[in-house]
């Protein structure tokens, strides 16, 4: 399994905890007030930024086990042939050329690092891709009414256990999933799992939902792993500011 | 139609203007008591207790920090009256003149950014908060409504505006290497008593300090202290330093307001994926083939 397979790849930490994936062993430490202490600088090692389903490689491109389970994505027909356009389109097509906020799951597998930070009434995600903020309310308040067309969808969680679920609404329908063509509706339904499953790892859980274009929801997982440098911070990555002024003439 | 107060009043920023600026509370807040008559609520390890959601500095700063801005049309926009354009005071306290002190060839570079900006021909001519650049520091602090967080070892600044952040270390570790600048530079933060400092370098030069051309260069050093005075204002100093463009170092102050509002929230404010640079510098290439460029003005057009 591609969880598996990454984790074997690094070095176990010093303490010598089991690598990722083995969630119901650990118990993490809780903030002051008493939440599970999910907070830290995170990234991901993988490939689902190019795409999130097994591939080959190609020029620039390394090949790469999915992140998806069982590895299918259960398009609706007309929605695979669009997958298929998108792909073939990928260079021009996909959001990200764009530099747009890259939406919910992707933002979290682009390869940048995330900073978790946790309060009483909500956590924070602040990402070093194009600066993008999710603030996820805690407060047991639900989702506004809508539809609102958000590029990172409006993001409400609770707590089960020693998990943080997030639920999402309000997307819009212009972002992706990879820079494979991956992709989805404005009706897209994200259900997030954040569980610490060691002291330096997360275990990431999405799952997604979406009937104008899928026939079941689907889930993708991947462990998260906190940055080691001691001096670790969020830089910026400003993309558009650097299209622009690369292009020369503005976009 | 010429458009007059370029700085915001363009297509969609014009409307996150608007919304950015919606909940502005009382202009005429009572002066403050000082900090050492007040003892502030604290967070658990003993900081003065700043966070929640805050309106940022005065309306028409970040416009003009010398001047503000505007003419009764950008006014009406902001439902503002008539009574409220211009600065409700000085923003720049130090020197007493209230103007930055420019070196000469810096206040002639700030002059092309004036004469420019109507009608860019090229990206540097536009205004960066119409680029949705990140507005760096202080200007993102007298742009909107922003939101602090306080944590043990940091202190973190949300902005509406662009969803721009700062995580502000109070763990006292040194800035980063001097080859790495950014937009929002580099922050470092520290408690002398009740006051919290924010030393911030590193900067990128593409940003401007408000929408009149005021600039700077990459070794700008600003010196922020954020003071709460009472339960809902925060006094705010940041003194600014570049040897390269300025002849001294200067200083600006403002109150800034707590939002009360129940249940308020931040929206997400998708600047750039909405926005067209391509367009503005095509509009300004005809603008200025058709002889009308002019100096940045906020007079009626004749």
């Amino acid at each position: 399994m591609a969880v598996a397979a990454v984790s074997l790849l690094l070095s176990i930490p010093a303490s010598g905890q089991a690598p990722a994936g083995t969630s119901q062993t650990y118990t993490p430490p809780r903030t002051p007030d008493g939440q599970p202490d999910l907070q830290g600088i995170w990234q991901v090692i993988n490939t689902a930024a190019w795409d999130i389903q097994d591939h080959r490689a190609r020029l620039g491109v390394p090949a790469g086990q999915g992140v998806v389970e069982d590895n299918e994505i259960p398009y609706q027909p007309w929605a695979l042939a669009k997958k298929q356009a998108n792909f073939a389109d990928r260079q021009t097509a996909d959001p990200e050329a764009r530099c747009h906020m890259p939406g919910v799951p992707r933002i979290t597998y682009m390869p940048y690092p995330f900073q978790i930070l946790q309060f009483p009434q909500h956590v924070l995600i602040l990402y070093e891709y194009v600066h993008v903020t999710r603030t996820i309310y805690m407060d047991g308040s639900p989702h506004p009414d809508g539809h609102i067309d958000f590029w990172m969808g409006d993001s409400r969680g609770r707590w089960d256990g020693d998990t943080l679920v997030v639920d999402l609404i309000h997307f819009n329908d212009e972002t992706w999933f990879d820079r494979a063509g991956n992709f989805h509706s404005e009706a897209l339904h994200v259900v997030e799992r954040y569980t610490r499953s060691g002291p330096d790892h997360i275990t990431y859980e999405a799952t997604i939902e979406d009937p104008a274009v899928f026939t079941r929801p689907w889930t993708m997982s991947m462990p998260l792993y906190r940055r080691q440098e001691e001096d670790i911070q969020l830089l910026e990555y400003e993309c558009y500011a650097y299209a622009e002024s690369e292009a020369g003439q503005g976009r | 139609m010429n458009s007059r107060c370029v700085g915001s009043m363009t297509g969609m920023v014009a409307v996150a203007a608007v919304l950015a600026l919606a909940p502005i509370s009382a202009a005429g807040q009572p002066a403050p008591a000082t900090a050492e008559t007040w003892n502030p609520p604290r967070t658990p390890d003993g900081h003065p207790d700043m966070q929640g959601y805050w309106d940022g500095g005065p309306v028409n700063a970040s416009h003009s920090i010398e001047d503000g801005c505007c003419d009764p049309i950008h006014a009406k926009m902001q439902g503002r009256g008539p009574e409220r354009l211009g600065l409700p005071e000085p923003l720049i306290i130090d020197p007493p003149d209230g103007r930055i002190p420019y070196q000469p060839w810096a206040a002639a570079k700030r002059m092309e950014h004036l004469v420019n900006m109507e009608t860019p021909t090229k990206l540097e001519h536009i205004e960066p908060e119409d680029r949705c650049l990140l507005l760096g520091t202080p200007r993102s602090n007298y742009r909107g409504d922003l939101q602090i967080r306080q944590a043990p070892g940091h202190v973190v600044i949300l902005y509406e505006w662009v969803h721009a952040y700062r995580v502000i270390p109070t763990d006292g570790r040194p800035h980063l290497g001097k080859d790495i600048h950014m937009y929002n530079g580099d922050s470092r933060g520290r408690w002398e008593g009740d006051t919290l400092v924010v030393d911030v370098t590193n900067f990128d030069d593409h940003v401007w300090f408000d929408s009149h051309g005021s600039f700077y260069s990459e070794a700008l050093h600003v010196v922020e202290r954020w003071t709460l005075v009472d339960p809902d204002t925060i006094t705010y100093e940041a003194t600014i330093e570049d040897p390269t463009v300025f002849t001294r170092p200067w200083k600006l102050a403002f109150s800034i307001t707590r939002i009360t509002q129940e249940g308020y929230e931040f929206f997400e404010e998708a600047c750039y994926e909405g926005n067209s640079t391509e367009h503005r510098l095509a509009a300004g290439r005809l603008a200025v083939a058709a002889g009308e460029q002019r100096i940045h003005t906020h007079d009626e057009p004749k």
